[in-house]
């Protein structure tokens, strides 16, 4: 009884890390670029919601308007993002992983100079603080809807639209996108812009589970890129399977086993390397 | 030549510094040579690791060990840091090299993660993580009686880092240097002309991984203490920023990077308090924008001039 | 080329304070050097330390001992090889006659062994690793032992003679509190705890799966975590009713100033057994808490009342004259917001714990636990 818990509450944490992680994995396949600020962005995402709603319990609608308004804010970081990237290019992973964590150093610690250093959380909205099934909270449950929700419409776009058909095709061969027309340069901006917004929205849905102090956005960042390197790169269906094995190891694995909790998650990841090189669903690159 | 007048100036260094900067400066020619050690994997081998400290880690331990159970030598102490250090390679990396890329990145950085947990974990042996104490002071082939230790240590520290830089250099100029190179340009090829591409690039981190726990040995005798967070991700970051600030396809870039980094945070912590990490965040955008191959694009650019 | 950067590169290094190196020692000021975490992961209680010792010069005209002081703030960053450089540049080159601050005891090892080769008194005021000590190291916060060990005490009293579990966190800060729990639960008559709970040191975001290994056989629960684990925790706790089925005591940091806000509503009603309160009725508390909230509109932490105390305990030792680092021994006992302490042979406080339960917004004291006559 206690292990199907256990489980349940590892798809809360298995949804949010999926927000987290696709993004990252659609960027570093689509766009080629190893966005190390991508913690960051989250850390950003759950400060400017505190900033916004002073740390206190508000409505629903209230809490959905200031999440919407920092994913916005997310698109708009990755403007910038893009812009910053944009002269390296050709210049290999190594320089564009010094260049976004240069700026994600300069992100998080501008934000802990802008609010301060403490330890701050929000309550969950009002209606959802409540538990259910005796002593489950709702919050969780509302996290898991959260996550099949995007995680719907991110596949939904990816596989049933032409927008997504043109994204598949760029990771695939953008030299032949190009060539019959199509704006490659357009369809990258897009998915860099869709990802840091998940990012940054991602930071609002966690900001009742993970309070935020200094050293969240590295914290964060690790276990995205736990993620998408257990899924596999540029891959949704590895970033889904990623980001739920990831969820299942931090609540059934250490429920199972408590004195190897602190190696779990890494030996895992190592073991799925070792058996594929590039992930469950990577492609060799 | 250039090598010969640049150790010749760091060696007079104890009659210009006083002993904080000496001991600052040790810390640095230390790190500089853990840089050079890691741009063998990430520039020369195409092999960019995000868990090499563990190999100072590895190193350090080794030769704290040693010292407070074996030894106060300061020689032996080196010899089992090496040695451990060409253990743990060979265990990880026999692993490790399978991977690529990105996920060689990972896949090292769970390598310095575990590491860090079996060090935390192993209080008895290693003091947990509050760190092991009570490490002698080495012995330095009986000079430190004559002179400042201090400043006998600097010379040791020298020399050791000068030793470890000319097997780097001797190994990149030679044969397996240029296997090493082959297989990160063209594995296929390297295949076909009978190469074992995991073995030469296990060699690449064995030779890597070895040095770099020379470095941590020197660290370990500095400071006559190690903890867990010598092995951890953290240090790992900053020796991979070293190598990019420096220039990848170089030994001097890396380890001049690491003597400015570590003189620059001395520099701005004090003088910035908790701002200082904000210089540190913008410091390493504008070199990848305007040093496009670190320190080193320097003088090369210079040379082509010229 | 590259010599000459190199050279430009070692100029720069030994440009850092440059002639301050051989600036003799002045004996007309008191020069304290505060390592202090400023930034990582500590650093949300290294604005706490370095308020609180700001503020205790403000409120003694800048002086100590009746000599012109001056503060040097060094960043450890959290960890103790810059901790340790840190404590050698402040000895070597700044000349520090103290050293205090020192939040995180890894850190507080290193920095006393560097600090004891440049023969420079240490004054504790946070770290709490039970092996910590030495001539010329005093503590005016606890050992990690004994703020489990009161805590063990009162619950053999309060909570019943069987039952208890322990939780917290796996590194040494837990797990010596944990084990001073349960030999000072084993004192007071207590069996032995059913089973003891470890937790992955910052690397666990959700506490769920630990909560649901407690035996149901349980009647209460004695838990250690700090900083942002603890915010968690006690939201978990709470979210996941465990607050009905078992009673609960806690280390101080749970529901210490630095993390309530955070935990919010999750807070109320929890007990903990902690060196302070800010509702402690005395002259001292009653002055330091109202400085404290007209300089930072909170409540003072833990930690901040901590580093008052080691400018306090420096400030009298000052006092003094003579040498520093025997003065600090030779104080006796300290009015302290917290009660009035003294230090032990091995320079530990030996002093009151309370046990507080939180409540409107206020760790009420609901009993206090004496030092164990010796």
């Amino acid at each position: 009884m206690s292990l199907l818990v256990n489980a349940f509450d590892g798809l809360a944490f298995g949804a949010l890390l999926f927000v987290l992680a696709v993004g990252l994995t659609l960027i570093y396949g689509m766009l080629d670029v190893l966005n190390l600020a991508h913690g960051a962005l989250y850390m950003a995402g759950g400060y400017i919601a505190y900033l916004l709603l002073g740390g206190a319990s508000v409505s629903l609608g209230l809490w959905a308007g200031a999440a919407l308004l920092v994913a916005a804010l997310g698109v708009a970081l990755g403007g910038v993002l893009s812009a910053a990237i944009l002269p390296l290019r050709g210049r290999g992973h190594l320089d564009q992983a010094l260049l976004t964590l240069g700026l994600a150093i300069l992100l998080s610690e501008f934000l802990l100079g802008v609010v301060d250093r403490g330890f701050h959380t929000l309550p969950p909205p009002d209606g959802l603080d409540g538990s259910v099934l005796g002593s489950y909270p709702l919050y969780r449950v509302a996290v898991i809807a959260a996550g099949l929700v995007i995680g719907g419409i991110v596949y939904w776009i990816f596989e049933r639209t032409r927008a997504g058909a043109l994204v598949r095709a760029a990771v695939d061969d953008p030299g032949m996108l190009a060539a019959i027309g199509v704006n490659v340069a357009r369809v990258r901006l897009s998915v860099m812009l869709a990802g840091c917004g998940l990012a940054t929205f991602a930071g609002v849905l966690g900001l009742p589970l993970l309070n935020l102090r200094a050293g969240l956005d590295s914290e964060v960042l690790v276990l995205a890129l736990i993620v998408i390197v257990i899924g596999g790169l540029a891959s949704i269906r590895g970033a889904v399977v990623g980001a739920l094995l990831v969820g299942q190891v931090q609540t059934v694995g250490v429920a199972l086993a408590p004195e190897l909790a602190a190696y779990l998650l890494f030996a895992v990841m190592a073991a799925v390397l070792l058996w594929n090189p590039s992930g469950m669903f990577g492609r060799a690159r | 030549m250039r090598a010969i007048l640049a150790a010749a100036v760091l060696a007079a260094m104890p009659f210009v510094l006083g002993a904080y900067q000496l001991s600052l400066l040790t810390g640095g020619l230390a790190y500089g040579l853990m840089a050079a050690s890691l741009a063998l994997l990430v520039g020369h081998a195409g092999l960019p690791s995000l868990g090499h400290a563990a190999f100072l880690g590895v190193g350090a331990y080794a030769a704290g060990l040693t010292a407070k159970h074996l030894s106060e030598s300061a020689v032996v102490q080196l010899g089992a840091a090496v040695l451990a250090g060409v253990v743990f390679a060979l265990v990880t990396g026999w692993f490790a090299v399978r991977t690529r890329g990105f996920f060689f990145l990972m896949f090292t950085l769970a390598i310095g993660e575990i590491a860090v947990q079996a060090a935390t974990r192993s209080g008895r042996v290693t003091g947990g993580d509050n760190g092991l104490s009570g490490i002698p002071v080495s012995t330095l082939f009986g000079l430190e009686t004559a002179m400042p230790y201090v400043v006998v240590f600097y010379w040791w520290a020298l020399a050791v880092v000068a030793a470890g830089f000319a097997v780097l250099a001797a190994v990149r100029r030679g044969p397996l240097g240029a296997a090493i190179a082959g297989t990160r340009e063209n594995e296929a090829r390297m295949a076909a002309f009978g190469y074992s591409v995991p073995g030469v690039r296990l060699a690449a981190v064995t030779v890597a991984g070895a040095v770099c726990a020379a470095g941590g040995a020197l660290v370990a005798q500095k400071d006559t203490f190690v903890a867990p967070t010598h092995l951890g991700v953290g240090v790992s970051v900053l020796l991979l920023v070293m190598v990019l600030l420096g220039g990848r396809d170089s030994l001097a870039g890396p380890a001049l990077a690491a003597v400015g980094l570590i003189a620059l945070r001395d520099v701005t912590s004090g003088a910035l308090g908790d701002k200082w990490l904000l210089v540190e965040g913008a410091l390493f955008v504008l070199c990848v924008y305007l040093l496009p191959e670190g320190l080193a694009g320097l003088w090369r650019k210079r040379a082509r001039a010229a | 080329m590259r010599f000459a950067l190199l050279a430009l590169a070692v100029a720069l290094a030994a440009g850092c304070g440059g002639a301050a190196t051989q600036q003799a020692a002045d004996d007309s000021v008191v020069k304290v050097g505060a390592i202090i975490s400023q930034t990582g992961v500590y650093s949300a209680l290294g604005d706490d330390m370095e308020a609180a010792m700001r503020l205790y010069l403000d409120e003694h005209g800048g002086k100590l001992g009746g000599k012109p002081a001056r503060l040097v703030v060094a960043d450890d960053a959290g960890t103790p090889e810059t901790g340790q450089q840190k404590a050698r540049q402040l000895t070597l080159q700044d000349q520090v006659n103290v050293i205090t601050g020192l939040i995180a005891s890894p850190v507080a090892v290193a920095v006393a062994k560097e600090a004891a080769a440049q023969k420079t008194p240490v004054v504790i005021a946070n770290a709490g690793a039970d092996a910590l000590g030495g001539p010329g190291v005093f503590r005016v916060s606890y050992t990690n032992y004994m703020h489990g060990y009161a805590a063990g005490r009162y619950a053999a009293e309060s909570y019943g003679k069987d039952g208890a579990v322990l939780m917290g966190a796996d590194y040494s800060a837990g797990t010596e509190t944990l084990k001073g729990f349960a030999e000072g639960y084993a004192k007071g008559g207590g069996a032995k705890p059913l089973k003891q709970i470890l937790t992955p040191f910052g690397k666990t975001q959700n506490f769920q799966p630990y909560l649901s290994q407690i035996p149901a056989e349980a009647k209460f629960l004695y838990v250690f975590y700090a900083g942002g684990e603890a915010i968690t925790f006690a939201k978990n706790f709470k979210q996941f009713g465990y607050d009905t089925k078992l009673k609960l005591l806690t280390c101080q940091n749970i529901t210490d100033e630095d993390v309530l806000q955070a935990i919010g509503a999750d807070a109320e009603g929890i007990t903990s057994v902690g060196l302070y309160s800010p509702a402690l009725d005395n002259p001292e508390n009653q002055a330091f808490t109202a400085k404290w909230k007209a300089k930072t509109g909170k409540n003072p932490s833990a930690v901040a009342l901590q580093s008052w105390d080691a400018m306090s305990l420096i400030d009298q030792a000052a006092k003094r004259g003579g040498d520093l680092a025997q003065a600090l021994g030779q104080v006796g006992e300290i009015a302290s917001p917290r009660g009035p302490f003294t230090l032990d042979a091995k320079h530990n406080p030996v002093q009151n714990w309370y046990v507080r339960e939180y409540s409107g917004g206020v760790n009420k004291v609901i009993a206090t636990i004496a030092p164990e006559a010796s």
